[in-house]
């Protein structure tokens, strides 16, 4: 199937104009590459291979090293419930599990199952921007008032029968709303550039394999690199 | 209601767990790994069962808590019967008359909450029971005395800390909670997919591409980093050491001796010391000697630091300031002042004072930043959630069991989540609900 591919834009005077993208029948993979017709200026092609770091290849490879890092087990375990002695059995076969119980115990489902499961069900339960948030929340308040908690305005309100006070802003008692979600409540990325590091000793990564990409530091690692660890074949 | 209350904080590495006393202490809390494992000899061990083992070499390991929620109620089962039926446990009780306190992790899934106090209702039958978020019970431990010591605890009844910024940095991720008066905020939680076990994985990655091949070997890596694993206060200064210097000049690397099984040594960590080249290492001795020099820092350093190795979420001190952004402006100043960080991940040497430099740049320069870690920050929600019980806040959540199989589980839901069920099982109205009743009473009479 042939895949679309966008061209890096080049600043020299003599690339396309007009369209910057063409067919190719390459896997998307792959689409981004070196096999493309080489551009006559070094630029153009440092540019292109500075795009493998944004590639969707790269980003799998990324993906796949952060699940395998996500595991309990390096490889794969059925780990059974070991049978029950005559002593434990005792305090099981106590009464008869309700239905609900039996339907918990037998649930095979795992977390990825149970997200896409609340994700199906409350589908459009969109969360609150922070510009909307803010807004909700200072509307009873003047902008000038800099203060903090203890100030007579957000003074905690105790209550009589002795449940934890709660604060007050500008008349209106403070609630954070219900609960996200867990797919909303992921961090954002980080506004900072990303580092990258030598991949055989962990030290700065200054140069790149132009074979597949891989970072090294120095000649000694780039040998090191080169003799176990490039995966060219397999690009 | 029952005299005894059991306080479980259900966490995916340790359950944190015992009974509420008046003048409970840590010693009181009891760590049980959460987890049931399969030893080299194939014996599979359940929870405490796992102290009497002496070889961890290759073990397995089931959790029923993934990426910090409960989901695997067969795994758990097994492990709560273990520790909370079993006559020999020290944890052992009849849950008829014993009074459940539990924590889950925030943003769980609705599915989950359900089966999970299903089965607490249904199958061990607790008389009553309360579920509440983990970093929750962090402000009723006396905040304050954890950045001045010379201030004392309240008498009771407890009060939580008014505002509080948790940081939960635990074995599969970690949350970053404002709390108000032990509420948390819950627009303002944020979630970094760092914890433990991804920290342990990597450095188990690193060394086996550098040294030895550790792939099977998690509990050991487990230890090895507990051991030597240390947050750089300058990241770039000790990276070049370790670049420029000999090991036997470089005050960072260390030796890791790993554990020999067949003689029950234990493994252990010593200063490098340099050894004599040649392939048995000419020491006449036969102990497998693990070398660490920039592991030692890069690990934690994905804390910080996430994309690092791609994860695309913002590092712990970014992370609060995008959780602060969500928060009313005239709170902010009270948060950055109370910070506490609790969790496995606070007992890295070196965290707390980085974090504190990481953040005071972003935040607000009339802003007082204070960063505090408790004296255990593995049972912090524990001690939390002692105090806890003996306020009247737990008291008006807390749903009996005769309250669930009256008025079923989402009436004890919203029991637990703070809303007011009054005589008869009728819920007072919420707003939206008064809105959904108005918009159909008007519509009828629109088409009369």
């Amino acid at each position: 199937m042939p895949t679309i591919e966008i061209l890096p834009q080049t600043q020299s005077t003599h690339s396309h104009h007009g369209v910057n993208w063409a067919y190719t029948t390459l896997p998307p993979a792959h689409s981004v590459s070196g096999t493309l017709p080489s551009g006559t200026s070094g630029r153009g092609q440092r540019a292109r291979a500075n795009n493998y770091e944004n590639s969707a290849a790269r980003q799998r490879q990324i993906n796949a090293r952060i699940s395998e890092l996500e595991k309990d087990n390096y490889r794969d375990v059925v780990i059974p419930i070991p049978k029950s002695d005559a002593k434990r059995a005792s305090y099981r076969s106590r009464h008869t599990a309700t239905q609900n119980v039996r339907r918990v115990l037998q649930s095979q489902k795992t977390f990825v199952n149970h997200l896409a499961d609340e994700e199906a069900l409350h589908p459009g339960v969109a969360a609150p921007t922070s510009q909307q948030r803010n807004d909700d929340t200072t509307a009873g308040v003047g902008s000038d008032d800099e203060m903090d908690i203890d100030t007579p305005e957000t003074k905690a309100r105790e209550e009589e029968d002795g449940t934890p006070p709660v604060i007050m802003i500008g008349g209106n008692i403070l609630d954070g709303g219900p609960p996200l979600g867990y797919a909303r409540a992921v961090s954002r990325p980080s506004k900072q550039a990303e580092r990258k590091f030598c991949e055989i000793c962990g030290y700065w990564g200054n140069y790149r394999c132009g074979k597949c990409g891989a970072r090294y530091c120095d000649t000694h690692c780039m040998a090191l690199h080169l003799e176990t660890a490039c995966n060219k074949l397999y690009r | 209601m029952p005299p005894q209350t059991l306080v479980v904080d259900n966490g995916s590495y340790t359950i944190k767990s015992g009974f509420a006393s008046e003048n409970a202490t840590l010693d009181d809390c009891r760590l049980i790994p959460n987890c049931l494992a399969r030893s080299r000899d194939r014996r599979v061990l359940v929870a405490s069962q796992l102290e009497t083992c002496r070889d961890f070499g290759g073990m397995m390991f089931r959790r029923p808590v993934e990426k910090g929620y409960l989901v695997n109620w067969e795994a758990e089962k097994e492990i709560w019967d273990l520790t909370f039926l079993d006559k020999e446990s020290p944890l052992a009780c009849q849950p008829q008359s014993t009074n459940l306190l539990l924590t889950e992790a925030p943003n769980a899934p609705v599915s989950l909450q359900n089966n999970t106090d299903q089965m607490v209702f249904e199958e061990y039958e607790f008389s009553s029971y309360l579920r509440c978020v983990a970093p929750s019970l962090i402000p009723w431990n006396h905040i304050p005395s954890l950045f001045d010591p010379s201030t004392t605890p309240t008498p009771s009844p407890p009060l939580p800390a008014e505002a509080a910024l948790i940081i939960d940095t635990g074995f599969s991720h970690t949350h970053i909670v404002p709390t108000f008066s032990g509420q948390p905020y819950n627009t303002a939680i944020r979630r970094l997919d760092i914890g433990g076990k991804f920290l342990t994985n990597y450095l188990k990655e690193l060394v086996s591409m550098r040294t030895w091949n550790m792939m099977d070997e998690t509990h050991i890596m487990n230890t090895v980093k507990e051991t030597t694993c240390f947050v750089s206060s300058n990241f770039s200064r000790d990276l070049e050491r370790c670049k420029r210097l000999s090991p036997s000049d470089n005050p960072i690397v260390r030796d890791y001796v790993l554990p020999d099984y067949n003689t029950g040594k234990l493994g252990f960590a010593r200063e490098h010391v340099a050894r004599k080249s040649g392939p048995a290492g000419g020491d006449g001795d036969d102990e497998q000697v693990m070398v660490l020099s920039n592991e030692r820092f890069c690990v934690p350093e994905l804390l910080f630091n996430p994309s690092d190795i791609g994860v695309k979420q913002a590092g712990l001190a970014e992370g609060v300031m995008q959780s602060l952004e969500m928060v009313p402006d005239q709170l902010k100043p009270a948060l950055l002042a109370n910070i506490v960080i609790v969790g496995g991940n606070a007992n890295i040497p070196g965290l707390k004072e980085r974090f504190e430099a990481d953040l005071r740049p972003m935040a607000p320069t009339e802003a007082v930043v204070r960063v505090a870690v408790p004296e255990d920050p593995v049972k912090a929600a524990w001690t939390g959630g002692v105090r806890y019980t003996g306020s009247a806040d737990f008291r008006r959540r807390l749903v009996t069991r005769v309250e669930y199989m009256e008025h079923g589980l989402h009436w004890a839901q919203r029991k637990m989540a703070g809303e007011d069920p009054v005589a008869g099982g009728e819920l007072k109205e919420t707003s939206a609900e008064r809105d959904r009743r108005e918009n159909r009473s008007h519509k009828k009479r629109r088409m009369d």
